[in-house]
């Protein structure tokens, strides 16, 4: 008869191989059932536990890399976005678009898929943005207005673009920010504050500035509008230099633009054309807005994209000695973030690297 | 069950307690350890099977012989009167009931399918483990796996702090 066996006794080869098959959350757990599990573990760190920044110097030539700042490490994979001198318009969870002379393509950062749209028949577009789903949509509002859209159709094809050229008044958008899909409603935050709004099934109809809500009444450097986690449309102002910091939600029965004195336990990142709201578990994350700007050269960790029942993680691929570390490794201190609420004013600018060609994307729901 | 057609090749499996045991090339073949000793011509008479008691390699046998594919030249009559799909869900029915063992048995089983290198029953034993790893607290993986934590409270507390996201 076989003894009521020791299952810390499972040689570590067997254990690896059942690691390989055990989704990257459950890992940790596993580590701490004893040490001979342990020792079967090997380091990877999490891609969804909060948004990354992608990263890189020169589209098309330059490796990608996604800054965490959770890790607050810049992991670089073996991958190139394939468009040389595109330039990054907006991201959807693991979609990326990028606008090249004419073209436009959409790529799947974990497949590198990479989905050429029909041609566009100007140039350029101001805005691209993209639903995350099977739409997307070109603005221009500098010299007129010109709203082109591009449809996915049921076999994933993109059908030719379909333009509009509607007739209404001129306005100026905040340049930093993206149009907002919202509530079947494309959302244009302006220069001054107020919206303008164009209905998703009525593109000919155009553009329209809301009478309300009306602009913010105070001076601010750069503004991001975003769609929450929870459906709710807000805005980001940031003042010169990062100071102040505020954040307004749209109440949508009065129409008026109310300050918000807490996230609920959520985060935002933003600070490039797209930003993202999300909850996160991690307490020293929360209530906190992330802007692409570092104070340390973050380490830069080589690594492979692994995929685990549903997740995805970094995975060291070849070791480098990080002997220009400057950092102290102190949490919260490499990204510039603020917390809402904080007693001190929002910390400086000054001493930042700003990170350029750099746009937030999510994993989570991969 | 059709009689044993004469071409078939028998191969001999010995456990280290003295059970011998009969079977077709091709159901030995589907541990890689035993394809490769075949093929390397390390087999001729008899394969000795070390660590795997007879109780244990009788049920890894039975897995094979379930799991051996029935297509092909000779034994395609099986398939070709069920459809695949209904045959891959009989056989996941069949591994349901399979794998109703205690767990001193399937302990033994992982590490067979291990030694042996058999993916499907490796794949099959190791999910209760996975779904317990899976879905449950740590106080209750180990009393599930009966294992024992040997950590000191700072080294359990190091990987916790390592791993804080997961532990938030």
């Amino acid at each position: 008869m076989s003894q009521e066996q020791d299952w810390s006794s499972l040689p570590v080869d067997l254990l690896i191989l059942i690691l390989n098959r055990l989704r990257w959350s459950s890992h940790p757990s596993f580590a701490l059932v004893c040490r001979q599990w342990r020792s079967a573990v090997s380091p990877f760190y999490p891609a969804w536990i909060t948004p990354l920044l992608l990263n890189t110097t020169d589209v098309g030539t330059t490796n990608i890399r996604y800054y965490s700042p959770y890790f607050q490490k810049n992991f670089e994979i073996d991958d190139t976005l394939e468009a040389p001198g595109a330039k990054i318009c907006c991201a959807s969870g693991r979609y990326v678009t990028l606008c090249m002379p004419k073209q436009i393509l959409n790529v799947d950062l974990l497949s590198y898929d990479n989905d050429y749209l029909p041609l566009i028949s100007q140039f350029r577009f101001e805005h691209i943005v993209y639903d995350g789903m099977r739409k997307m949509v070109g603005i221009d509002t500098v010299c007129l207005q010109e709203i082109g859209c591009c449809m996915q159709n049921s076999d994933e094809v993109w059908e030719r673009w379909a333009y509009c050229y509607p007739d209404r008044t001129k306005f100026t958008a905040s340049p930093v920010s993206n149009p907002v899909f919202h509530r079947s409603f494309i959302y244009l935050l302006l220069e001054d504050g107020r919206l303008a709004v164009c209905d998703e099934c009525k593109h000919e109809e155009g553009f329209e500035i809301l009478d309300k809500p009306q602009s913010f009444g105070f001076v601010y450097e750069d503004s991001y509008l975003v769609e929450s986690d929870q459906v709710e449309l807000m805005v980001v102002l940031i003042g010169r230099r990062g100071s102040p910091v505020n954040i307004f939600k749209l109440n949508e029965h009065t129409m008026e633009w109310e300050k918000m004195e807490s996230l609920d336990g959520r985060a935002l990142f933003t600070g490039t054309l797209t930003t993202v709201m999300k909850k996160t578990a991690i307490k020293s994350m929360q209530n906190k807005v992330f802007l692409p700007r570092l104070y340390d050269w973050p380490d830069i960790v080589y690594a492979d994209f692994v995929l685990r029942d549903g997740e995805f993680a970094f995975v060291e691929s070849r070791r480098v000695d990080n002997k220009m570390k400057v950092g102290n490794g102190a949490y919260s201190t490499n990204m510039w973030s603020y917390e809402l609420g904080q007693r001190e004013n929002p910390r400086d600018f000054w001493e930042t690297e700003r990170m350029d060609y750099s746009i937030w994307v999510d994993f989570s729901n991969s | 069950m059709a009689t044993r057609e004469a071409g078939k090749k028998m191969i001999m499996l010995k456990s280290p307690d003295g059970m011998e045991f009969e079977v077709e090339e091709a159901v030995a073949m589907e541990s890689q350890t035993i394809r490769k000793m075949i093929e390397d011509d390390c087999a001729d008479t008899a394969i000795l099977i070390p660590n795997i008691n007879s109780k244990i390699l009788s049920r890894v046998i039975e897995y094979c012989n379930k799991h051996v594919p029935t297509t092909g030249a000779t034994g395609a009559a099986a398939s070709d009167t069920v459809a695949p799909a209904a045959l891959a869900e009989d056989l996941k029915i069949w591994d349901a009931e399979f794998i109703k063992v205690n767990r001193a048995t399937r302990f033994d089983l992982i590490q067979a399918a291990s030694y042996l290198n058999i993916k499907g029953l490796l794949d099959l034993t190791s999910q209760t483990t996975i779904d317990t790893i899976s879905d449950n607290s740590l106080e209750e993986i180990r009393s599930f796996l009966s294992t024992k934590n040997d950590y000191l409270p700072e080294e359990e507390q190091t990987i916790r702090r390592e791993n804080q996201w997961a532990f938030q």
